[in-house]
């Protein structure tokens, strides 16, 4: 599905932050393209700088304390690193739009939607207002809000939660974006609204043809939507991969460790969860070699500890940053741990008694 | 997976609790600025207490020949209007000042503490009575409060520092009332009560340690505006009596003098009404933080420098 | 089968909102009916606003019922005077799904842990308290020198350590887990989750785990019970509730949980649900999901459905399609 157009090209990214401990390297240099058309997901826990890597593309961290050095090339032709602040509020919304995590913090409360929804088409696209808001109603319309014109003039508080992600997505997509972030977009909805969500982004994809970058520590949502994955841990890439690769055959100790622990519906014996031990580490407390190895059950000599392991692409498309292969036996294993999986109900099956 | 795996992370010091009280006093001299502030407000006290020993003339002593003389060897603060020594005055006013300060928000704190609490942790009717009462005394002037308190007992050092005790109630039971309402909703104070933790364990030891910072905050500046309301009594002649020096009193009777140039009157007790108002604000915010474990924790890690 | 250790009958909170004429009642539990065996574990999950956290809150009378019964090992809870509560609160414990508000800050961890000892008066004497607290540290995975740190020196997962360790102070039977693992990083969940699965093994506790995520409820738990605007629409045994959802509702909830593999994610059908939850203010007349059903009919409307036996002894539905039991609506 994704055309060979690249429409974000980012090298070197490294993003620090100046604390009074010293500087917290939050992101230790990644590189990825990303396509026209395409789902990238960069996977996560807190910390592991899967946020900051995006938000740094347009300068949204704070600078300084924060820093931000590398490339990114946005559509062939525009740096966003070195770009000015006023160039940047030309990229922000315009040709880079955002869905953050939190529906109800990222929606002004004072402002009705119309407006919210408005501001951006008519600094950007110059539109005037009757024409933004003829857009609004359309947007409003294509995320699935029932009477958008009604609905215009309503404040976010009169909004479900579910409701305001499908307006703060219209407003990320209301200036035609080449791509667009999706920061946690659905951790703090219910699983029932986070699945209507989720279609939502890819039919839009499908139709509008915009790239998606889509930061989630759920490697559930990943699975249902990314074509490539970026595993982050420690503020480099672990891993990366397609999607089908990465499930099928995880080849990171961290990887795999996080499909083991997680819990899959439907195991049928109760066995511990193969948890990882240990807690990520702090950016101002990195340790030395691999960033993972002190929680690593695979780490076998002096090296592991001592020398920073190179993202290595170990089969086509496939990269890995690790001096270890683990056995293709283990996993499979924790692969097929999360596949334990009896037939799911699901909306072909009646099964009413 | 093994035990402590969590723990490794945690160099802890084994250290007694009782070291506890000492950890905060380390950390409020820790900070500079309010380590500044206690010596301070201690040389004050001291010098208010020992102010017979200290001051090179008493109070009273008066000498017409020597009015109004600009500071000098002799006369460190020049001379007032009746040649009285204006640096054993604010000595002396020193005493008076602090008194009343400490006695009347020393009042309003238990009052209004205690107001505070059982209102905003009872709620109900019970918070309703005792708000709109606090709303009530809040809604007049306080000096204008203070008056009709000090008409109805007579004027005199102690009925002052009563009424400015019951004027200031009403800030505190505010400023209480809010925060233990915060707070009382703190999943913490849940999570005791599910231990079965009573009202009254509740209250001392996960709500008022809590409230203590913003109480600490409102006590330095009350401490300053009460010394301001005594010196306005005073100067309506139902506070401090002559020839009793106090700041304010002071202050005031300076007031017919700037003009013509004897400023002497008015800057030394004004300064020492200053330095008392802005070394209990350095203290209070010195301590506010370093009653926060967090905060605490900040100011050991950059060192006690 | 032995008497059950806690059994609820009817629980019932309601909250007013609003004053004078805008007064509004929400329906927040609307007739919960629980039973848990000694050293069971009985999840109850929803999605948020179902009612699920106040129905563990109402067990403890955290959060006083409004209607209903609560027994527990023999005792009404419900009519136990003040101090009587605080006294068997010994027995009954509390979990809170978030580790960074439910630790006093100003308090040494040591201290809150030593908070449940103290109340009932259990290992006093210095040398024995800390001996204690050290030893309930340990037995969560911490060491027990770390006693006399702050919460804000942990991190999300070590406080939730600390919050079990001192909601096992007091040696409980009973421990209500209020979604203990939502705030946590996926690779701390599953250690805080096997903790609490070895604690269950180690001490015979008896559960209610309270979670959204299904997968974790399903792993950890004996028997689930389904929550949907304040009342239990299906409860089953853990793997019969996952091969045989019978209510709509539990089905939805199924299919909108994201599976780790892409192949099986795509290819599966969803079932979408429309519109949004109702409000607990005003709930729709008979049966409560109605609204959002994709197989409703005429009768959901009239009757206000009972669970009822499905799919076997051990598994109850409150849906219509399965026969109309349930009480027929007035007007």
């Amino acid at each position: 599905m994704s055309d060979d157009e690249v429409v974000l090209s980012v090298r070197d990214l490294e993003v620090s932050f100046g604390t009074k401990r010293g500087r917290a390297q939050v992101v230790r240099g990644i590189d990825y393209d990303l396509h026209r058309g395409e789902t990238l997901a960069i996977v996560g826990e807190s910390g592991s700088g899967k946020s900051v890597s995006t938000l740094a593309l347009t300068k949204l961290i704070p600078i300084p304390p924060g820093r931000v050095t590398g490339t990114a090339h946005l559509g062939g032709d525009l740096e966003l690193i070195a770009m000015s602040e006023q160039e940047l509020s030309h990229v922000r919304g315009r040709r880079v739009g955002f869905v953050f995590q939190d529906p109800m913090t990222s929606l002004n409360p004072v402002h009705t939607i119309g407006r919210q929804l408005t501001e951006g088409m008519r600094h950007h696209l110059g539109l005037s207002e009757g024409d933004a808001r003829d857009r609004a109603v359309d947007l409003l319309h294509k995320v699935g809000i029932p009477s958008p014109e009604r609905r215009l003039d309503d404040f976010p508080h009169q909004f479900s939660g579910g409701m305001r992600q499908r307006v703060v997505i219209a407003i990320g997509l209301s200036c035609d974006p080449e791509v667009l972030i999706a920061d946690e977009a659905t951790t703090a909805l219910d699983v029932t609204t986070q699945a209507q969500i989720t279609d939502l982004v890819a039919e839009l994809q499908a139709e509008l043809g915009m790239a998606v970058i889509w930061i989630t520590h759920d490697l559930g949502v990943v699975a249902g939507i990314a074509d490539r994955v970026l595993v982050m841990y420690a503020g480099e890439v672990v891993e990366a991969a397609s999607a089908e690769a990465l499930f099928a055959r995880p080849r990171h100790p961290y990887t795999i460790g996080l499909q083991a622990s997680l819990p899959v519906l439907g195991d049928v014996d109760r066995h511990d969860l193969a948890a990882i031990p240990g807690l990520p580490p702090a950016p101002t407390a990195l340790p030395e070699g691999c960033g993972f190895h002190p929680r690593c059950s695979y780490r076998d000599d002096a090296r592991c500890a001592t020398e920073r392991p190179p993202l290595t692409e170990v089969v086509e498309g496939h990269w890995v940053r690790s001096f270890y292969e683990v056995p293709a036996e283990d996993a499979a294993r924790a692969a097929a741990a999360s596949r334990i999986d009896i037939e799911p109900p699901d909306a072909r099956d009646e099964g009413v008694a | 997976m093994s035990e402590h795996d969590d723990a490794e992370q945690l160099q802890a010091p084994d250290e007694p609790a009782e070291a506890r009280w000492k950890e905060t006093l380390s950390a409020l001299f820790a900070n500079r600025l309010a380590a500044a502030g206690v010596v301070v407000l201690a040389l004050l006290i001291l010098s208010a207490l020992l102010a017979d020993v200290v001051a090179p003339y008493a109070f009273t002593d008066d000498d017409l020949t020597r009015r109004l003389e600009p500071p000098s060897a002799a006369h460190w603060f020049g001379t007032d209007e009746l040649g009285r020594d204006v640096f054993s005055r604010v000595l002396f006013g020193a005493r008076v000042s602090l008194q009343v300060g400490a006695v009347a928000v020393g009042i309003s704190l238990v009052l209004g503490t205690l107001i505070g609490l059982i209102s905003g942790y009872r709620g109900g009717w019970t918070d309703i009575v005792l708000m709109r009462a606090m709303d009530v005394l809040f809604s007049f002037p306080v000096v204008l409060l203070a008056i009709a308190i000090v008409a109805v007992l007579s004027p005199s050092l102690t009925n002052t520092m009563i009424a400015i005790g019951v004027v200031f109630t009403p800030i505190f039971a505010r400023v209480v009332r809010g925060s233990v309402l915060s707070v009382r909703e703190e999943v913490f104070v849940r999570a005791s009560r599910s231990l079965g933790a009573s009202d009254w364990r509740i209250i001392s030891r996960h709500v008022l340690p809590n409230v203590a910072a913003p109480v600490i905050v409102q006590t330095s500046l009350s401490l300053a505006f009460a010394i301001l309301t005594e010196a306005a009594l005073s100067y309506l002649g139902i506070g401090v009596q002559p020839p009793r020096p106090a700041w304010g009193l002071m202050l005031l009777d300076a007031q017919g003098f700037i003009a013509t140039g004897e400023w002497w009157m008015s800057i030394f007790p004004g300064l020492a009404i200053f330095i008392t108002v802005a070394s209990l604000n350095l203290v209070g915010d010195g301590l506010r933080d370093a009653l926060d474990p967090k905060q605490r924790s900040i100011i050991q890690s950059r060192g006690v420098t | 089968m032995t008497a059950p250790l806690l059994e609820v009958e009817g629980l019932t909170v309601h909250f007013s909102v609003g004053r004078g004429r805008d007064k509004q009642t929400v329906r927040a539990v609307d007739g919960v009916d629980l039973t848990l065996g000694g050293g069971e574990t009985l999840g109850l999950v929803g999605e948020s606003g179902c009612g699920k956290t106040t129905t563990g809150l109402a067990i403890l009378r955290l959060v006083e019922p409004t209607a209903g019964r609560i027994t527990f090992d023999g005792t009404d809870v419900r009519g136990l005077s003040a101090r009587d509560l605080r006294r068997w609160r010994r027995r009954a414990a509390m979990i809170f799904q978030d580790p960074y508000a439910s630790l006093d800050p100003r308090l040494a961890v040591g201290e809150s842990i030593g908070e449940a000892l103290d109340i009932h008066d259990l290992h006093q004497g210095k040398q024995a308290r800390r001996a204690r607290i050290g030893e309930l540290l340990e037995r969560c995975g911490l060491h027990p020198r770390v006693a006399s740190r702050y919460p804000h020196e942990f991190s999300g997962g070590q406080r939730q350590r600390i919050g079990i360790a001192r909601a096992l102070a007091c040696e409980p039977d009973f421990i209500v887990c209020d979604e203990p693992i939502a705030a946590l990083d996926v690779s701390i969940q599953a250690q805080v989750m096997n903790l609490l699965g070895e604690l269950q093994s180690d001490l015979g506790l008896a559960y209610l785990f309270i979670a959204h995520d299904l997968a974790a409820v399903q792993h950890i738990c004996d028997r689930i019970a389904v929550m949907y605007l304040g009342r239990v629409v299906e409860e089953a045994e853990r793997l019969g509730l996952y091969r045989s959802a019978q209510h709509p509702y539990t089905r939805a909830l199924l299919s909108a949980i994201p599976i780790p593999d892409p192949v099986r994610e795509r290819q599966r059908e969803r079932i979408r649900l429309v519109g949004d939850v109702p409000s607990p203010i005003d709930p729709p007349t008979g049966c409560r999901f109605r609204t959002r059903c994709p197989e409703v009919f005429d009768a959901c409307e009239r009757i206000d459905p009972a669970l009822q036996e499905v799919a076997g002894p051990d598994h109850t539905a409150a849906c219509l399609l399965h026969g109309e039991v349930g009480t027929e609506v007035e007007g």
